[in-house]
């Protein structure tokens, strides 16, 4: 039991090793490389495998919570300033990598061929792009302001779509649960939370601030700015979550679902074949499922983030 | 939990990617793709509004063609008609015409015959008047021979002036 939790910790946390396969016991890694700052405040970047099986190198050695710690001179360990390029970073960058390529790549093709109409791949990029332009961006925060905030929310559909259909495919380069940790959706709701309250207007200041509601509920306690002041931060911090949860609990039913296969092997050959099949049926169903969650999670991430852009526009004469 | 806390360089690495992907995007990628799949849009809604409006002048073209027709029509019946008036005028009005000159190329000739057979009746009084002075003159020659002589006479005149 303890094995499958661990299988399953493993499986949705970081890793300073890209784990690729097991083949007869022997596990087929990429070590990718650890940065670290020690007390000294000297950087140190040395390979991952330095630190495998215990091993120290240069002074670090990795805990028992799987991170790496500087020994320090009197025996205890200390968490050094640790950058390193872990399976999580590695799956950014390509994450990142991809989108970045894919769209330039459409962009070159809309430049060669003006006014035209694309086939095929940036054909399938502009119904989503379009899809997405006018029915949320368009839709949600009109047509002139729209134009300003399309490419952040356009960004941020594609980031977080490839990132989710990338922690989809299970095997290398892909796999690693991107959307589902809590340091991706916290920047990008950190992004949005900036867009909105950087560009937000002197209106959806005095909202926030001064509302028009009966002087006694701001007026000796500022009851209602507090209120919406709270509200600013619990915005970003329900797109946080909301992005984390449905992203890590897919992860987590499909891998439990795939390791009940391997925990019934004790049970006898009738009841694991059984489950095995009930299991491969219900993993098949799951990854369908977020499938659809992946493109709609980073759909309702840019519908939320676009609702809340406009209302930051509110210049009051409109309403 | 360490689910639940963000990791510093996990943090460093996203803001750093998310960073450059939204940098590079928003200058090159998405305003292009926009701005062309918009000015396409405005292209098309152009042109449907230019095919729209020149369909438009066709077919007033077209009814001004037919229009024409009709008037050339029209024109060519009146044209037809009026030539026929004209004719049947011309036919009646030479007819008549013949008919005044048949009736005067008749009393001409008439007055011809008139002045023929009265100049006949003249000649021939004349000559009777001639011919009975000849006569008269015969009888009187003969008178005064014979009573039968001048019998005979007479009567072999009037025989010869039969």
């Amino acid at each position: 039991m303890n094995d499958t939790q661990d299988i399953i910790n493993e499986h949705i946390g970081d890793s300073y090793n890209w784990h690729i396969a097991t083949i007869h016991g022997v596990h087929k890694e990429l070590h990718l490389p650890v940065i670290v700052r020690g007390q000294d405040g000297q950087w140190h970047m040395f390979s991952s495998g330095r630190l495998a099986h215990g091993q120290s190198w240069e002074g670090f050695v990795i805990d028992s919570q799987g991170k790496v710690a500087e020994m320090m001179p009197d025996g205890t360990l200390q968490r050094p300033i640790d950058l390193s390029v872990t399976k999580n970073v590695a799956g950014l960058m390509m994450s990142g990598l991809l989108v970045t390529m894919l769209i330039l790549y459409c962009a070159r093709w809309y430049r060669k061929h003006p006014l035209q109409a694309p086939g095929g791949l940036v054909g399938a990029m502009e119904l989503v792009t379009c899809y997405i332009y006018d029915n949320v961006v368009e839709n949600i925060i009109g047509r002139e302001k729209g134009m300003r905030f399309a490419p952040y929310l356009l960004t941020a559909f594609y980031f977080i779509l490839t990132c989710n259909l990338v922690g989809l495919i299970p095997f290398f380069p892909f796999g690693m649960n991107l959307t589902g940790n809590i340091a991706v959706t916290v920047t990008l709701a950190l992004a949005t939370f900036l867009v909105v309250n950087l560009t937000a207007t002197r209106h959806y200041w005095r909202d926030i601030l001064w509302p028009d509601v009966p002087l006694l509920l701001k007026c000796p306690v500022p009851l209602m700015p507090v209120i919406e002041i709270l509200g600013m931060f619990t915005k970003p911090f329900s797109l946080t979550v909301r992005l984390l949860a449905n992203i890590m609990a897919g992860h987590i039913i499909i891998i439990s679902i795939i390791c009940m296969i391997f925990t019934t092997v004790s049970m006898g050959s009738v009841m694991h074949s059984g489950i095995t099949a009930v299991a491969v049926a219900m993993a098949i169903f799951m990854n369908m499922m977020e499938l659809m969650v992946a493109f709609l999670q980073a759909f309702v991430f840019v519908t939320l983030s676009a609702s809340y852009i406009s209302a930051a526009q509110a210049t009051g004469h409109t309403e | 939990m360490s689910l639940f806390t963000p990791d510093f360089g996990l943090l460093f690495w996203m803001v750093l990617c998310f960073g450059i992907v939204l940098a590079v995007l928003a200058k090159w990628g998405f305003p292009v793709i926009l701005q062309a799949v918009n000015s396409r849009k405005a292209f098309i809604e152009d042109s449907l509004e230019q095919a729209r409006s020149a369909r438009e002048s066709l077919e007033q073209l077209e009814q001004q063609r037919l229009a024409t027709v009709q008037k050339a029509h029209e024109e060519s019946t009146q044209i037809l008609k009026d030539a026929q008036q004209q004719k049947a005028q011309i036919l009646a009005q030479a007819k008549d015409e013949a008919q005044l000159l048949g009736q005067r190329m008749m009393e001409d000739t008439k007055a011809e015959l008139n002045r023929q057979r009265e100049q006949v009746v003249k000649e021939m009084r004349q000559q009777t008047i001639d011919m009975a002075l000849k006569i008269a003159a015969g009888v009187m020659k003969e008178e005064l021979k014979d009573q039968e002589a001048q019998r005979k006479t007479i009567e072999r005149a009037l025989e010869m002036n039969d």
